[in-house]
C-alpha cells in the first residue's frame, strides 16, 4: 500500500538531511527517506507561488469553458492533481501540492459561497475547515496558523462584534487567538516524532498573540490598551523564559513580537512626536541589541551572540535586499524658476499668494 | 553517571567537550541527563549519530549539529538581526519624518549638521575597530548601516535645501553610491555595499516598485532601458571588482542585485508594446546565464530567479497579446507548469551534483 505521506522517521531523515546539507545521492539518505522528495525552504516558497498562479489559472480555465458550478470540477481536479503529485511523484512539502491541496478545498468553499450567497459566519468557519483539514493532510504549518485566524473571524462573527458591523468588542476572538498562542507555548515541552508537529507549534507560538493584539488594536479605550499591554507583557515574558529553557528559537521571536505590541500600547505615555519616540525606542532597541551581542560573545550557560554554522542564505539575501529598502527616497525638488512669477510674495503675477 | 557537568560561565566550546557529551549520549539511559536543555523537544541527536557511525559526516559537523540539537550551544544571532534591523528601520523612519516635519522649522543648516554628526558617530565606531585590527560583530555591521543611511538621508536633505547640484541634483545619488562603495571596500562591509547599490539603481530610475511596471506602456517607458543598463553597470563593477581581487564576499550581492534589476528591466520592456521584442530576447538571455549560474556555482537562488521572472513575464506577455480568453488561460497554465517543472529539473540537478 502506497503511503499517502512520509512516516515520522522518514520526516526527520528529510529535516536532517536539510539540515546537513546532504542530498538524495547518498545512498544512507536515498534509503531512509524512502523516496520522498522535499525541495528548500526557498525553493518551496517559489513552488507555492506557481502553485497558487496554477490553481487561479485552472478556475479561471473552468469558469471560461462555462461548465455548470464550475468551481467543483475545478476543485477536484486540483485536488486530485495535488494527491497525484504526493502519491505517484512523492512530493513533501514541496509547495506545488500545497497550494493546489489548498485551492482545490478553497474552491469548494467558494462553491458554497456562489450557491448560498452566505459571507457570513458560515464561510468564515467553512474555510478555517478547510485550512485544517489541509494543514493535517499536507502536515504544513502556514495552513494550521490560517486555519486558526479564520477560527477567530468565525468566532467574531458569531459574537456581537461581527467584525466591525455590531456595537461590540473583539474581546472573545482576541481571547481566542491568545490562548491559541499560550497553549502552543506550553504545549512545546511535549515530545513529538514528528518535525511538522513542532514547526506547527512554532507558528502558532509566533502569529496567535499578533493576530489576538490586532483584533483589540482599534480600540483606544485605556482599559483595552492596558489589559492588552499586560497581556503581551506576559506573554513576552514567558516566552522569554521558555525559549531560553528549551532552547527554541520560536518562543523568543514571540517575544520580540509580543514587546513590539506592547511597545504600540504604550506610544502615548509620552507626548513627543512620532518621529521622537521611532528614533527614541530605535535607539533603546540598538543599545539593547548591542549590549546583548557583546554580553553573549562569550557563551553564558550556552547561550551565545556569535552565528554558528553557515546561516541561512535566503536570511543573507533577506537582510542585504532588506539593507537596500532602507535606503530613504531621493528628495525630489520642485523646478526652481517659474516663467509665470512664481508663487512666492513678490511675484504674484498668477494670483497664486 | 546522572548529570554532565555544569556549563563554565566563559566556556569554550571545544571538540573535547562536545566529545564527552558524544560519548554519553552513546547510553540511552543516561542521554536525558547529559547537558541537555531541549529534552522534550524534537531531537535529531540519533540521526546524526547514524550518519557520523556511517562517515557520512564527519567528527566536527556531527558534534556541532549534535550540541545545537541538544542545546548545548544556542546562538540568538538570528533574533539580534531581526531585532537591530527593527532598530535601524525605525530610527531611519524617525530621522524621515524629523526632516519632512522640521524642513521649516529648523535652520536647514543646523538640521543637516546635526545629521551629519549622528552619521560620523556611527562610522567612528567602525574605524576604531578597524585601526585596532578588530572584527565587527552584527552589531557593528548595523551601526554602520545606520550612519550609512543616516548620511543618504542627510545628502538628500541638504541638496534639498541648498541646491548644491541646481538641475543635475540626482547627481546625489551617484555620490552617495560612490560614497557607500568606497566606505563598503573600506570596511568589507556588504550591507553598505547593498546600500550603495541601492543608490545606484534610484540614480538609473529602477525603483523596482510594482507601480513602475504599470506605467510601462506610459510616459515612463524608458525605465526597462535604463534597469537593463544599471544591471549591466553592475555586472561590469563586478567583473572589475573580481579583476582587482576585492572581497570574494562582495560578488553574491553584485549578481543578486544584477540579476533582479535586469530581469525587472527586461519585464517592463516586455510589457511595453514597442519594445516586447527587444524585452523577450533579453528575457530569455538572463534566464539562459541565470540557469548557467545557478549549474555552475550550485547556487539554486539563481534557478528560481530564471523560472520564476520568466513565468511570469510570459503569463503576463499572454495576457496582454490574446486577451482574456480560453487560449490564454491555458497557454499562461501550460507557461507556468513549464516553469515549474524546469524549477524542479534544476533542483534535481542541483542535488545530484557532487558538493
Amino acid at each position: 500500500m502506497k503511503a499517502l505521506r512520509p512516516s515520522p522517521q522518514q520526516e526527520r531523515w528529510i529535516v536532517a538531511a536539510a539540515r546537513l546539507h546532504l542530498g538524495s545521492n547518498c545512498p544512507l539518505i536515498a534509503e531512509r527517506i524512502g523516496g520522498w522528495k522535499t525541495p528548500s525552504v526557498t525553493a518551496r516558497c517559489a513552488f507555492f507561488v506557481l502553485g497558487a498562479v496554477a490553481a487561479a489559472l485552472t478556475l479561471s480555465i473552468f469558469e471560461l469553458l462555462h461548465l455548470p458550478r464550475a468551481l467543483f470540477p475545478s476543485g477536484v481536479f486540483m485536488l486530485m492533481a495535488a494527491e497525484w503529485l504526493m502519491l505517484r511523484e512523492h512530493l513533501f512539502h514541496a509547495g506545488v501540492e500545497e497550494a493546489l491541496w489548498a485551492g482545490g478545498l478553497l474552491a469548494g468553499v467558494l462553491l458554497y459561497v456562489q450557491m448560498s450567497g452566505d459571507v457570513g459566519l458560515r464561510v468564515a468557519f467553512l474555510i478555517a475547515l478547510a485550512l485544517a483539514v489541509a494543514g493535517t493532510r499536507l502536515l504544513n504549518s502556514l495552513f494550521v496558523t490560517l486555519a486558526a485566524v479564520a477560527a477567530s473571524f468565525a468566532i467574531d462573527l458569531a459574537g456581537v462584534h461581527q467584525l466591525f458591523a455590531g456595537p461590540g468588542l473583539a474581546v472573545p476572538a482576541s481571547l481566542f487567538c491568545y490562548s491559541i498562542g499560550a497553549i502552543a507555548l506550553f504545549a512545546g515541552c511535549l515530545e513529538f516524532r514528528r518535525p511538522s508537529h513542532d514547526q506547527m507549534l512554532n507558528w502558532l507560538v509566533v502569529t496567535m498573540p499578533l493576530c489576538g493584539f490586532l483584533w483589540l488594536v482599534w480600540e483606544h479605550a485605556i482599559v483595552i490598551r492596558v489589559l492588552t499591554g499586560t497581556v503581551n507583557a506576559m506573554f513576552a515574558v514567558a516566552a522569554l523564559v521558555i525559549g531560553l529553557r528549551r532552547r527554541a528559537h520560536a518562543p523568543l521571536v514571540a517575544c520580540l513580537v509580543c514587546l513590539g505590541c506592547l511597545a504600540y500600547q504604550l506610544r502615548d505615555l509620552t507626548a513627543l512626536s512620532l518621529e521622537a519616540k521611532l528614533i527614541l525606542w530605535g535607539s533603546a532597541a540598538l543599545l539593547l541589541a548591542l549590549g546583548l551581542d557583546r554580553y553573549l560573545r562569550k557563551p553564558r550557560r550556552g547561550v551565545t551572540s556569535i552565528q554558528i554554522g553557515e546561516g541561512g542564505s535566503a536570511l543573507d539575501l533577506l537582510q542585504l535586499a532588506g539593507g537596500g529598502a532602507l535606503n530613504p527616497k531621493s528628495i525630489e525638488t520642485g523646478a526652481q524658476f517659474k516663467g509665470s512669477g512664481g508663487t512666492f510674495g513678490g511675484g504674484g503675477a498668477d494670483g497664486s499668494y | 553517571m546522572g548529570e554532565g557537568p555544569p556549563i563554565e560561565t566563559e566556556p569554550t566550546f571545544t571538540v573535547r567537550e562536545c566529545r564527552r557529551d558524544l560519548i554519553r549520549a552513546l547510553y540511552p539511559e543516561r542521554r536525558a541527563g547529559a547537558g541537555r536543555y531541549n529534552s522534550a523537544m524534537n531531537s535529531l541527536e540519533s540521526e546524526c549519530l547514524e550518519l557520523k557511525a556511517a562517515g557520512v559526516v564527519d567528527e566536527a559537523t556531527a558534534s556541532r549539529v549534535m550540541a545545537l540539537q541538544r542545546g548545548s550551544i544556542f546562538s540568538v544571532f538570528e533574533e539580534l538581526r531581526f531585532i537591530l534591523y527593527a532598530a535601524v528601520a525605525a530610527i531611519t523612519t524617525g530621522v524621515g519624518l524629523l526632516l519632512k516635519e522640521n524642513m521649516d522649522r529648523i535652520g536647514p543648516a543646523m538640521l543637516s549638521g546635526m545629521l551629519l554628526l549622528a552619521a560620523l558617530g556611527c562610522y567612528v565606531t567602525a574605524v576604531r575597530r578597524l585601526i585596532h585590527g578588530k572584527t565587527r560583530s552584527i552589531g557593528g555591521d548595523y551601526v554602520l548601516l545606520l550612519g550609512a543611511l543616516i548620511a543618504s538621508a542627510d545628502l538628500g536633505y541638504a541638496e534639498s535645501q541648498f541646491h548644491w547640484l541646481g538641475p543635475q541634483w540626482q547627481r546625489h545619488l551617484l555620490i552617495l553610491a560612490a560614497f557607500h562603495a568606497a566606505a563598503a571596500y573600506g570596511f568589507n562591509a556588504r550591507l553598505l555595499l547593498s546600500v550603495s547599490l541601492a543608490c545606484l539603481a534610484a540614480w538609473f530610475g529602477s525603483e523596482g516598485q510594482i507601480a513602475t511596471l504599470l506605467d510601462a506602456v506610459g510616459p515612463r517607458s524608458h525605465v526597462g532601458t535604463q534597469a537593463i543598463i544599471c544591471a549591466a553597470t553592475i555586472l561590469a563593477w563586478r567583473a572589475a571588482h573580481q579583476g582587482l581581487r576585492g572581497p570574494a564576499q562582495f560578488e553574491a550581492v553584485f549578481e543578486h542585485f544584477a540579476a533582479n534589476i535586469g530581469f525587472w528591466g527586461a519585464m517592463t520592456l516586455c510589457i511595453s508594446p514597442r519594445s516586447r521584442l527587444m524585452g523577450l530576447a533579453i528575457l530569455i538571455a538572463l534566464a539562459l546565464a541565470c540557469a548557467v549560474k545557478a549549474l555552475r556555482g550550485k547556487e539554486e537562488m539563481f534557478a528560481i530567479y530564471a523560472s520564476a521572472y520568466t513565468s511570469f513575464t510570459l503569463c503576463c506577455l499572454e495576457a496582454q497579446v490574446i486577451g482574456y480568453s480560453l487560449a490564454a488561460a491555458l497557454l499562461q497554465l501550460a507557461t507556468v507548469v513549464s516553469g515549474a517543472l524546469l524549477l524542479w529539473n534544476f533542483h534535481e540537478r542541483l542535488r545530484a551534483l557532487p558538493a
